[in-house]
């Protein structure tokens, strides 16, 4: 009885949306369209706009300037760190989830989603309590001449924080998914760990290993919030280039502020499209022709 | 070459998988590990494999024990019960894998890996498959591939886990024959997991039957079949009758029959209860009482199911049910309908004590 009123339900939902008026189909596809074109496409046009507006040598001569290049370095950098030490951490974290069964695996769950419900700005402030002049570290810190906060590893920190979770994330449902008999059959076949690694298990998590490393790239070479706190915005030493853009801003230097920004945003584009290009290939891959 | 469990105990946190399980599988012998879902049998094949460690006991392989062994070292072929093919690897790299990842200085050269593959794949008839993905393959076969894989290492020993589990009717009935012919063809030691009783009885030289983490009892299908060791064992083999009755000096009384009940070394004492099991094939029906023994009752139901009738019938002095089982031949001869009386009498009934 129950079945068959399910049946029925769904039955009815599908053929009223394919009985859909054409004009209220009309009508949903163009709020969409027009609330894309409002909040991205317009915003997306204006930087670029921006940007170009004292014509291409300004572009080129904001771009050009020490700091600001010094803050492009330095992106670059606590990206380079921190996407490695994340892949590391990543891939260690879902793997262990994944595959085997211990005491307070749900706990390691929640904790690396941490960083997605946190504000930014706490993250950066819990770096500035650890390792900050009257920090819990700060006074061994000093004593040794090492300096975190207000330098380039506090920045690669910060980032850190913020993008841990991207890969994990990526990888802990895909491995769920598959399990671990193949990985099994590897070992009974004679292969050993890191041959079964390197064989089996990365082809497999291969396409959301690289989703994961693009977006956690992303991330780190936008990070704002955590990174401004622990920076201490000291010009051509420890800003980073959203932080410069800001910086560019403040003082009402707008060309090379939106040429800036338009690097930033041009990153996101090119993420974007490594992202759909990721998304196609593994979907041609998992039904191989 | 002989595997030798020696009381192996297996916990999963609380859980008694295996309670001292001990079991011995002779050179070339092909044994099956029939139980109900749940009753260890996949651990004991991972135990054997090394893919699970024992909490107690030993297993050996050709009289040496390999508890310390881990998994690649043991030379063991294992067939998954969802084959675990590498799924982005091709048919041919699959069965390669095993060769391809030996140390370099026993591992065989590019021609003789891709002869080996060549002629496995032949053995399994797939041989058009080669450049295929396991996606593209049905059930059974990417259960050849996966039988194919394990073959490649050339293993002393094979452990197949419900190797007909998920496939279609059909073409189960076709790879049972097939592993059969090729048990005897390569003559490896083989031990199969499955729950079905007709396939381990078809397939297997010999039977351990598990429950709830222990073995009830091991035995030719035909021993087994014929003298259960209890009723567990009597009851899984196969839909079974079940009657209550009191024994009497060595007669089992039903009714008002009194039947001879067989020697059995725990059959009940004088006087007590017990339950009797009785497959419907070993009951006759007739339409008049030729003996002391048969018992009225009516008939309620009949299905012609191909070759064979069964029938639901319902005793006249207690309503109870009784299934049984008659050739289509027999059927057609005695011309019985739905609702008529009739005699059945127990040829054969197997008693347990009340517990």
């Amino acid at each position: 009885m129950e079945n068959s009123i399910n049946t029925g339900g769904s039955g009815k939902r599908l053929s009223r949306s394919q009985t859909e008026p054409f004009a209220i189909r009309w009508l949903l596809i163009s709020v969409a369209f027009v609330f894309l074109a409002l909040f991205l496409f317009l915003p997306l046009c204006a930087i670029f706009a921006q940007a170009f507006e004292k014509g291409f040598g300004t572009y080129i001569e904001a771009i050009k300037d020490p700091d600001t290049l010094q803050s492009i370095k330095l992106t670059l950098i606590a990206a380079c760190v921190s996407l490695p030490l994340n892949l590391l951490f990543g891939i260690s974290a879902s793997w262990a989830i994944a595959k085997f069964d211990f005491y307070g695996k749900s706990m390691l769950l929640a904790l690396i989603d941490l960083p997605f419900a946190v504000s930014p700005v706490v993250a950066g402030m819990v770096f500035v309590l650890l390792f900050g002049i009257n920090g819990m570290f700060g006074e061994w810190l000093q004593a040794h001449d090492l300096k975190v906060i207000f330098a380039v590893p506090g920045i690669i920190l910060a980032t850190m924080f913020v993008t841990f979770p991207f890969i994990a994330r990526e990888l802990i449902p895909l491995m769920q998914g598959q399990g671990s008999e193949e990985e099994e059959a590897a070992l009974v076949l004679g292969a050993g760990g890191i041959k079964t690694f390197f064989k089996i298990t990365l082809p497999n998590i291969k396409w959301g290993l690289l989703y994961g490393m693009i977006l956690c790239n992303a991330r780190a070479m936008g990070e704002f919030g955590a990174v401004s706190v622990v920076s201490g915005h000291i010009r051509g030493e420890t800003n980073t280039l959203p932080l410069q853009v800001e910086i560019l801003y403040n003082e009402y230097n707008f060309a090379a502020a939106f040429a800036l920004a338009s690097l930033l945003t041009l990153l996101a584009l090119v993420t974007l499209c490594i992202k759909k290009a990721l998304e196609w290939k593994a979907s041609l891959n998992s039904h191989p022709l | 070459m002989s595997i030798e469990i020696k009381n192996v105990t297996k916990i999963f946190s609380g859980f008694t998988a295996l309670n001292d399980i001990s079991l011995s599988v002779g050179t070339g012998e092909l044994v099956a590990l029939l139980g109900p879902s749940g009753c260890g049998k996949t651990t004991l094949l991972r135990i054997i494999a090394g893919i699970e460690r024992p909490d107690t006991g030993s297993v050996s392989v050709d009289g040496k024990t390999v508890s310390g062994l881990s998994t690649q070292e043991r030379h063991i072929g294992f067939v998954f019960q969802h084959y675990a093919l590498f799924r982005h690897m091709t048919v041919f790299e699959n069965v390669a894998f095993g060769l391809k990842v030996k140390p370099r200085r026993v591992r065989p050269s590019k021609e003789e890996i891709r002869d080996k593959v060549q002629s496995l794949l032949n053995l399994v008839q797939l041989e058009w498959a080669a450049d295929r993905y396991p996606s593209q393959l049905s059930g059974g076969q990417r259960q050849r591939i996966a039988l194919a894989r394990a073959l490649a290492v050339e293993p002393k020993v094979m452990l197949l886990d419900e190797p007909f589990g998920a496939l279609d009717a059909q073409v189960r009935l076709d790879l049972r024959r097939w592993i059969r012919r090729l048990h005897k063809d390569l003559n490896i030691t083989s031990v199969f997991v499955t729950h079905d009783q007709e396939e381990a009885f078809e397939v297997a030289d010999r039977v351990a039957v598990m429950n709830a983490g222990k073995l009830e009892q091991t035995g030719t299908p035909d021993e087994i079949y014929e003298h259960p060791a209890n009723a567990f064992v009597c009851k899984f083999l196969g839909s079974v009758n079940l009657l209550h009755g009191n024994v009497d000096g060595g007669m089992v009384k039903i009714g008002d029959a009194a039947i001879p009940s067989e020697k059995r070394p725990d059959a009940p004492d004088a006087n007590s209860p017990f339950i009797a099991y009785i497959r419907p094939h070993e009951i006759i029906i007739d339409r008049v009482k030729c003996s002391d023994l048969a018992i009225g009752a009516l008939v309620k139901h009949l299905r012609i199911a191909g070759s064979l009738v069964r029938l639901e019938l319902e005793r006249n002095d207690n309503q109870e049910p009784v299934y049984a089982e008659m050739s289509r031949e027999y059927y057609t001869k005695l011309g019985i309908k739905i609702g008529e009386k009739v005699f059945f009498e127990i040829t054969k009934l197997r008693v347990f004590s009340e517990r």
